[in-house]
């Protein structure tokens, strides 16, 4: 089921960006083996572990055992990827490193995401996106006018390592297709921000002048910014590009002074931004944030209202495409997510199964992919080489 | 010589922007001939946007434009024009993507649709990337960088918890839609060299956010709690909080810290002298530490004060495995020796712009390692591929 369903992967990966890399995968059909210690439960209460491993498939294996170690260059042995995001020691330890693979399966490709890359300086350096994040620059751009850098808050290296991981992986699954080579891809958690900044690096190599920081303002246009909404933390994005527009919200703000000239021109308009902000907060502040980004966009203003979790789940738009994925969590009921935003006519992204417990089809994969006999298995078992689910 | 992995595959962009054109830099760093279709004179509106190099020529002066277009092939072409249909029809002949993000009904409205294309072209892929869709009640709505990362349910997340939400800088929102746009362009691929056939591949800058988020909407359906933004400090509430994961001030700048993990915050407590605070019950998980936060601060603050960023981050991360970097402004992060030496950057020289430094992709490889030329000057591949005087075009 989906386009990708003829491709095994292993995946070794913990955490947020490892394991939603090869979730992209899996949404479109692709075998996603996750394997996991099975000394370590599995996290079913807090979502995020559900949420970043629908459509896997679970294997509990120790990798530090031998058997366990043999275990997996057999499924190496007859699948296409392996990634980990270990730090680079770890898979040394293991002796699984891309040449331990390769000896098995010379076109099998190897993907390792750790922090800094695998090799450098820092490349034993532990590494999480809040930290990383501070060192790609984009703190750097990322404050209120006049602030300190500040950081995102949510860990914003890690999306960007998936889906670069998740692009290379599915490069270098074409490449073999049409060569049948295999090949070992290095991806560093902290150089995604990086190359979605690229502008900057490229005028800062010129200029040599690092940019101020600017909040949530444009330097050629306004008002354009964040302005509060009638409840409690709601806020709305208001984004005037034009004259005419800025002529429509005052006729909208009911706003006397319409020729007053101090806001006739982008340009007078951006130098007066203060008294303009403050007018334009004055008046949304009467209103429901997702009620007047209805009103705004209606009149060809760009807006928005800054949604929370829950106000994003119900999202009318995104309701109505289909976004949302409700997955029926064996234990926990109907659970509802966003769903896959790459859209494919021919081929979409339908797979919705939950994500696995622990050892969840250890029997089933040993059994159906290895040939191993239930009496071997449990012996696995028995000597915790390997995790089976409690029936 | 290094092989690509998309070598031999054609695509033509019409895409203006961002996020469009980041999907077809991907393309050509991996590999396929990308020519891009730009308006008579003025090209892809991103030439006209900020940073403006001082004392380059328009219009060739963006450095978002230079950055997002590597690699490629420029055409200027009215292709929205009925006459030049001959002409954009010979381009498709030959192309295996299409790469648009005019708004919604745009290519329908020219006969241009898809199941018209499909029906001529039938291994052809169509790739749309637009703000919102080609659906749905927002369909046409307007949208900036800020109105996107707002109803994407980013902006609410970053930023002072007392102010109004804080937008990440530049373009994210639109980054991150190339990305989903190339992961969707060569899924299409590997399911074309299968079936033969092409397919639509949609993708809404908005639904790209809604869909990368980490435990935001599970913090909602599974603990009914709204996540909301701490300045800098990670999440607070219950399972999802850990600390200390924020920035605080050093002697010489700031350091961030993403203590995640029982034994990191044992070593980082050892580091600064206070195993005391291993045995205090106060710190003894990380939901209660997370409500200590200012005393936490308080204390790395006190332990900061006389050392630098940079010997903070070898001690604490090199030596005692903490998760610590330091908080880099542009300068260094391009003289950081980790980045210079996994070959991060690449330099190139464009005929009008000069010789600039790009980051080049988050990743090295083997067999395919991406690669990168200079952006093109407007309409430079006129002759080459629609048989015309450049000149004569512009």
């Amino acid at each position: 089921m989906g386009p990708l369903s003829n491709i095994r992967i292993l995946d070794l990966t913990r955490v947020w960006a490892g394991p939603l890399a090869l979730r992209m995968l899996a949404d479109f059909g692709a075998e996603v083996i996750k394997i996991s210690d099975p000394r370590v439960p599995v996290d079913r209460e807090s979502g995020t572990n559900n949420k970043l491993n629908r459509n896997k498939l679970g294997l509990a294996l120790r990798l530090d055992e031998p058997e366990g170690r043999q275990l997996l260059l057999d499924l190496t042995n007859i699948s296409d990827v392996v990634i980990e995001n270990f730090r680079p020691r770890v898979m040394r330890n293991f002796d699984l490193t891309y040449e331990d693979l390769k000896t098995v399966k010379p076109d099998i490709i190897m993907c390792s995401m750790p922090g800094f890359g695998s090799e450098g300086e820092y490349a034993e350096y532990p590494a999480f996106g809040p930290s990383v994040e501070t060192m790609t620059g984009i703190s750097s751009l990322m404050g209120y006018p006049g602030g300190p850098p500040m950081v995102s808050g949510i860990a914003y290296p890690d999306p960007l390592a998936a889906m670069n991981g998740a692009g290379a992986l599915m490069s270098a699954l074409l490449h073999r297709q049409r060569t049948g080579q295999g090949q070992f891809i290095d991806l560093a958690l902290s150089e995604g921000p990086v190359c979605q900044i690229g502008e900057h690096i490229v005028a800062f190599s010129r200029t040599g002048t690092q940019p101020l920081r600017i909040g949530n303002t444009h330097p050629n246009h306004a008002p354009y910014g964040v302005y509060p909404c009638s409840d409690d933390d709601q806020w709305i994005a208001i984004c005037v590009t034009s004259d005419n527009q800025w002529a429509i919200l005052q006729k909208l703000m009911g706003n006397s002074d319409g020729d007053d000239s101090r806001f006739a021109s982008s340009a007078s308009r951006v130098s007066h931004r203060a008294e303009l902000d403050e007018l334009v907060g004055q008046w949304s502040v009467k209103h429901d944030s997702r009620e007047l980004t209805v009103t705004l966009q209606s009149l060809n203003i760009a807006a928005g209202a800054a949604v929370n979790n829950w106000q994003m789940l119900e999202d009318p738009h995104m309701n109505q495409r289909g976004f949302m994925m409700d997955i029926d969590e064996p234990d926990l009921g109907v659970k509802r997510y966003p769903g896959q935003a790459i859209r494919l006519s021919s081929t979409p992204a339908t797979k919705q199964n939950p994500s696995p417990q622990l050892g969840e089809h250890t029997r089933q994969l040993l059994h159906n992919l290895l040939s191993m006999s239930n009496a071997e298995i449990d012996r696995h078992a028995e000597h915790g080489i390997i995790g089976l689910m409690k029936e | 010589m290094n092989a690509t992995a998309l070598d031999g595959l054609k695509v033509l962009e019409l895409a203006e922007g961002v996020a469009g054109p980041y999907c077809g830099r991907l393309l050509a760093a991996f590999g396929a001939e990308v020519i891009k279709v730009e308006r008579l004179q003025v090209g892809d509106w991103t030439r006209g946007a900020e940073p403006i190099l001082p004392d380059v020529e328009e219009p060739e002066s963006s450095a978002l434009f230079l950055y997002l277009n590597t690699g490629k092939k420029s055409v200027t072409l009215d292709w929205r024009c009925a006459n030049n249909r001959s002409t954009l029809d010979g381009l498709l002949e030959s192309a295996d993507i299409l790469l648009d993000s005019s708004p919604s009904g745009t290519l329908d409205g020219l006969g241009l649709g898809f199941d018209q294309l499909h029906n001529k072209y039938p291994g052809l892929i169509a790739i749309s990337i637009t703000d919102f869709g080609n659906s749905g009640p927002y369909r046409d709505w307007k949208s900036t960088p800020l109105v996107s990362l707002a109803l994407g349910g980013y902006l609410y997340l970053s930023g002072d918890e007392n102010r109004e939400p804080l937008m990440l800088p530049g373009y994210q929102a639109d980054y991150l839609a190339g990305l989903h746009g190339y992961l969707g362009a060569t899924t299409a691929l590997w399911s074309r060299d299968y079936t033969g056939e092409g397919q639509q591949v949609e993708v809404a800058v908005i639904e790209s956010l809604a869909a990368l988020h980490q435990f935001t909407t599970v913090m909602h359906t599974y603990s009914n709690v709204v996540r909301s933004r701490h300045g800098n400090r990670f999440e607070q509430s219950g399972v999802y909080g850990r600390y200390p994961i924020t920035m605080l001030p050093c002697k010489d700048g700031h350091v961030s810290f993403a203590v995640s993990i029982e034994h990191q915050w044992e070593n980082m407590c050892t580091l600064i002298g206070r195993q005391d605070m291993l045995s205090d019950p106060r710190f003894a998980t990380f939901p209660e530490r997370r409500q200590l936060a200012p005393e936490i601060d308080d204390i790395l603050i006190d332990w900061m004060k006389d050392k630098t960023k940079e010997d903070i981050f070898r001690e604490a991360a090199g030596i005692w495995a903490v998760p610590v970097a330091p908080v880099s402004d542009l300068e260094e992060v391009m003289n950081d020796s980790q980045y210079q030496s996994r070959g991060l950057w690449t330099t190139l020289d464009h005929p009008v712009a000069g010789k600039l430094t790009y980051p080049t992709l988050p990743v090295q490889m083997t067999e395919t390692q991406p690669t990168f030329d200079r952006a093109p000057t407007l309409g430079e591949h006129n002759l080459q591929y629609l048989c015309l005087d450049r000149q004569t075009q512009r």
